[in-house]
């Protein structure tokens, strides 16, 4: 009976996706698209049923899709990790198909509406089927269907210069990840004779090439250090519900892949951990010291991706080495931890890029030396900026605390299984680099909100903003809510997700050891007392406000030593906040401030004074830019092989002919 | 609830409402004295609290809702953490926050009182700001580390089993050295977090050097007092942390069991007495510093930092160093 249900409602969605996306293309009139936002709503909640049924049922259902490709029938596989994964797809889904309609309605000068409706959906059915493919084929279509559609949709505004390059660069990174993972999987069909995931033992010794390769390319996808230049890139040009849904489940989905294939199929390679927790610490440090110094608010939550990225590849990275170690209580706490911790993430992220997108659409920039004061003008979405703000810097009592709590426990319990003073020392170590990481998220989640959202307003146009649409403050409330729910309910919420990581390691793990599906409690030691925490807080607060009632109070201009009222120009800018944070850090930045005052007397009574701060990535200027400069010179040279007179070509072909003579008369 | 938990309760409550001024009291005197001056009384803290609490508040005209929630936002967080965390005596009472908890619980404050410096738009404010952003980030880590290596010594994150006094009775040099070593780390890691000497001038004329004063500058009247209250108590309960490593170090060394065994039945009595010693005892160490040490220049201050943070890697050094099980 679950199957059933299930069967029809994934079905209906897919259906649901696949006539919203064909609607636009045949529908006459553009005046509104609102039948296709009713259609991918429903498609969205459609999957949402679908999805809480495969968790609850624990068991893998599989599908035959009616279509053939090649020689392989396409298929589809449902189980509880599938299942996890297109529960958080659709949450995400719902809040961001949300604010589609008034977000679209905003851009309606710059981007086509119709092209939107046809790709959106297409992205979110190329995602779902992507997480459902239960073969190698199916799932490199969807996962090719998946790179263009969210290309397409990077490159809306393609008429601006900077999507120009962003969209490139998005496309020519989801190329290459996607010929690795081509080759990969071509490598394992050679071996395996399958294309089917369930074939693919991945236990022999010969797909260790194969293994790096498919890890190479899932890593360029994710996003991981030092392939995360592109999503800096591509999400700010993005439309900001396509924003939340590459960043908040689409660069995800190569860690499913990774949890798919390289955990359920027993994979003996320690090694495959250890790279995954060393490019999962450097790329969280990376990412946020990055994250640090960036101005423009979308930049800044891109960077904030990769830092996250890094700390979920990490956790994997530490479950799949307790796997080899065959410590499998640890393995199992860090598993679930990843999963959790995705969950988390994928919803904070979600719902600062809809803010960020709501703000957008006010101020018309995301700049923040352009902000300011926006806390008094556009209360609601400020509030719901600053709870996503201190989800992502893991502050409690939001989602993101319980998520790098029990990244936490998994370390000190992993320490606990160490023997060797080296790997305790590493562990405590690691424990130290996640706090840092952790302590700059906050830095820079403060520095988006403060500058951003306080103070004065920095030009006429942003003091007079106003909240106007409903659709974006309503998006932004339901994911506002569901991460305050899934902070003050970690607990609970994460002995479901042990429940589907138990499973995922049940059949190659657990069950040959006869443990049961029961999760050892004693490994985490000790207790969340968030409810606790709440409770008093609110005890303390409600006595606080009652002690506070009848204040006198009166308002008066910003003290500015006496000098008249000050200008927005005095305040702190974003440059300057981070400022001290970016010359500890200068060598990593290539970071620079350039000061120039002229005037007669320059000391005193400068006529003109301009500092700019200027920084470049190091990677991008020493590893990326020589690749880039060499293909461009290498296209430039052989465009002049192409581009001659068809006395060149005929040459060509003499020459070719030669060539193969002389291979012929060899033989 | 018995009577031990009344007494506990009442003591806790006592301490939340009076410490926190007399430490601060006792660091003004202290300073008075080594300057040949008379001083302040030593109330007088609560005193000017009191004072505040009555005065009118002005209201920057660009101030926001951040304004009139952070100073709840901070009183709420640090009461929290009174009556959750081990400075005081070694029992818990409602529940006991995790290490974890109390880090992060922290990290709200200062997220609390940052984004008020940046709110009215003031410049002093704004650097403030970016200099407690930063010293911020570069402090967390050391603490993080001292506290996680003494939860993995003991095997669990919930801080009062990691303070706990029940399983002291062997003399044992690698649990002194830990303790010592994490309080020595806490000590100069509060230094930091609390703003002061080597950091920061909480008493200099200029509001352009300064960290936190130059954060608060804004806020008057009832807002100031609690504010003002909150660091207050944040002094309090981290050098009651302090306080605790040390003592730990000492019931270690067997120094003290003397003492306890001369009063049996005055355990916990003796045990809040030496925490509010040894907690008085640093507050007169930190007037002595703030006294003969000068303010270290903005770009020095890194280095600084790098004392707390070497003191967490050799804590971290010493637990990975010792058997599972501990031993020397």
């Amino acid at each position: 009976m679950p199957e059933l249900l299930i069967h029809n409602f994934l079905i209906a969605s897919i259906v649901l996706f696949l006539l919203a996306s064909i609607l636009p293309l045949v529908q006459k009139s553009l005046s509104n698209f609102l039948t296709n936002f009713g259609l991918t709503f429903l498609g969205c909640a459609s999957l949402f049923i679908a999805s809480t049924l495969a968790i609850a049922s624990n068991a893998s259902y599989e599908f035959l899709l009616p279509i053939k490709f090649g020689l392989v029938t396409m298929s589809l596989k449902v189980d509880p990790l599938s299942g996890f994964f297109l529960l958080i797809l659709s949450s995400i889904a719902i809040g961001a198909v949300i604010s589609c309609p008034a977000y679209i309605q905003f851009l309606k000068g710059s981007i086509s509406p119709r092209m939107f409706w046809v790709f959106l959906p297409m992205f979110l059915l190329a995602m779902i089927c992507t997480l459902c493919a239960s073969d190698g084929i199916t799932f490199l279509v969807f996962w090719e269907l998946m790179a263009i559609s969210s290309f397409s949709l990077v490159a809306l505004e393609y008429k601006k210069h900077a999507v120009q390059k962003s969209a490139s660069i998005y496309l020519a990174s989801t190329r290459i990840s996607s010929t690795l993972v081509c080759l990969g999987f071509l490598m394992l069909y050679a071996k395996f004779g399958s294309f089917r995931f369930c074939d693919w033992l991945m236990n022999l010794d010969g797909c260790l090439v194969a293994a790096i390769i498919v890890g190479l390319g899932f890593a360029i996808k994710a996003g991981l250090w030092p392939f995360h230049i592109w999503l800096p890139y591509a999400h700010p040009a993005a439309p900001a519900p396509v924003s939340a849904l590459m960043s908040g489940i689409m660069v995800k989905i190569p860690l499913y892949a990774i949890i798919r294939l390289f955990i359920t199929t027993d994979m003996q390679l320690d090694s495959l951990g250890i790279t995954l927790i060393i490019l999962g610490a450097i790329s969280s440090f990376w990412g946020i010291l990055f994250g640090l110094v960036q101005d423009e608010v979308k930049k800044l939550l891109a960077y904030s991706t990769v830092e996250n990225i890094g700390i979920i590849s990490f956790v994997l990275g530490l479950s799949i080495y307790c796997l080899h170690q065959r410590s499998l209580p640890v393995a199992h706490l860090a598993l679930s931890t990843c999963l959790f911790y995705i969950l988390c993430h994928s919803l904070s992220k979600a719902l600062l890029f809809i803010s960020a997108g709501t703000t957008y659409t006010e101020t018309h920039t995301l700049n923040l030396n352009q902000l300011g004061g926006l806390a008094k003008r556009l209360p609601i979405t400020s509030f719901c900026f600053l709870l996503g703000a201190m989800s992502i810097a893991s502050l409690p009592p939001l989602a993101g605390f319980g998520a790098k709590w029990f990244v936490y426990q998994s370390l000190l319990s992993f320490f606990s299984t160490c023997n060797t003073p080296l790997t305790r020392f590493l562990s405590l170590t690691m424990i130290g680099l996640l706090s840092l990481v952790g302590a700059l998220s906050l830095a820079t989640i403060v520095k988006a909100f403060g500058i951003g959202f306080l103070g004065k307003a920095r030009s006429p146009f942003i003091s007079k903003v106003k909240e106007r649409s409903s659709e974006l403050l309503m998006s932004q409330i339901i994911l506002c809510l569901l991460i305050l729910l899934l902070g003050i309910f970690a607990v609970p919420v994460f002995n479901l997700i042990e429940r589907i990581s138990a499973y995922i390691l049940h059949n190659q793990y657990l069950a040959p050891l006869g443990t049961s599906f029961a999760v050892d409690a004693s490994i985490i030691h000790s207790e969340l007392p968030l409810p606790a925490i709440i409770v008093s807080a609110l005890i303390v607060i409600i006595c606080l406000v009652f002690l506070l009632k009848g204040s006198k109070r009166r308002n008066y201009i910003t003290w500015e030593c006496g000098f008249g009222s000050k200008s927005a120009r005095m305040e702190e800018n974003a440059s300057s906040f981070t400022q001290p944070a970016a010359q500890i850090f200068s060598p990593l930045f290539l970071y620079k401030i350039n000061t120039k005052i002229s005037g007669k007397d320059r000391r005193h009574f400068p006529e003109h004074v301009q500092v700019d701060v200027n920084f470049t990535s190091v990677l991008e200027t020493y590893l990326y830019r020589p690749f880039y400069l060499l293909s461009r010179f290498a296209n430039n040279s052989l465009q002049k092989l192409q581009t001659s007179s068809i006395h060149i070509h005929l040459l060509y072909v003499l020459l070719t002919l030669i060539v193969l003579l002389c291979l012929g008369v060899k033989q | 609830m018995t009577g031990s938990f009344i007494v506990a309760l009442l003591t806790v409550c006592l301490s939340i409402a009076i410490v926190p001024f007399f430490i601060v009291g006792i660091i003004g005197k202290t300073k008075a004295f080594l300057q040949n001056r008379k001083g302040a009384p030593l109330l007088q803290p609560l005193f000017d609290f009191q004072k505040l609490l009555n005065k009118e508040e002005v209201i920057s005209n660009d101030a926001s809702w951040i304004y009139l929630s952070s100073c709840l936002t901070n009183l709420t967080v640090m009461l929290v953490l009174a009556i959750s965390v081990p400075w005081l005596i070694p029992e818990q009472l409602f529940f006991s926050c995790d290490l974890y908890c109390f880090i992060y619980l922290l990290a709200i404050i200062r997220l609390s009182t940052v984004l008020l410096a940046l709110d009215s738009g003031s410049s002093f404010g704004g650097f403030g700001a970016s200099r407690e952003a930063t010293i911020g980030f570069l402090v967390e880590p050391a603490i993080i580390l001292a506290l996680s290596s003494l939860a993995a010594n003991a095997g669990t994150s919930n801080l009062f089993q990691i303070f706990s006094i029940q399983n002291i009775s062997t003399y044992s040099n690698f649990s002194i050295t830990l303790w010592l070593l994490a309080g020595l780390c806490m000590f100069s890691a509060s230094l930091i977090e609390l703003n002061r000497m080597p950091i920061d001038d909480p008493t200099t004329h200029l509001e352009l050097t300064m960290i936190h004063e130059a954060m608060i500058l804004e806020n008057s009247g009832r807002n100031l007092a609690l504010i003002e209250y909150a660091h207050y108590l944040k002094i309090t309960i981290l050098y009651g942390f302090c306080a605790q490593c040390f003592i730990q170090s000492l019931l270690h060394s067997n120094l003290l069991s003397s003492v306890f065994g001369f009063f049996p039945n005055f355990g916990q009595f003796i045990y809040v007495l030496l925490s509010l010693g040894t907690m008085f005892v640093l507050a007169i160490l930190t007037a002595f510093l703030e006294t003969f040490w000068i303010k270290l220049r903005w770009t020095k201050v890194p280095e600084f930092i790098a004392y707390a943070i070497t003191f967490a890697i050799l804590c971290a050094m010493t637990v990975a160093s010792a058997n599972a099980g501990g031993g020397s």
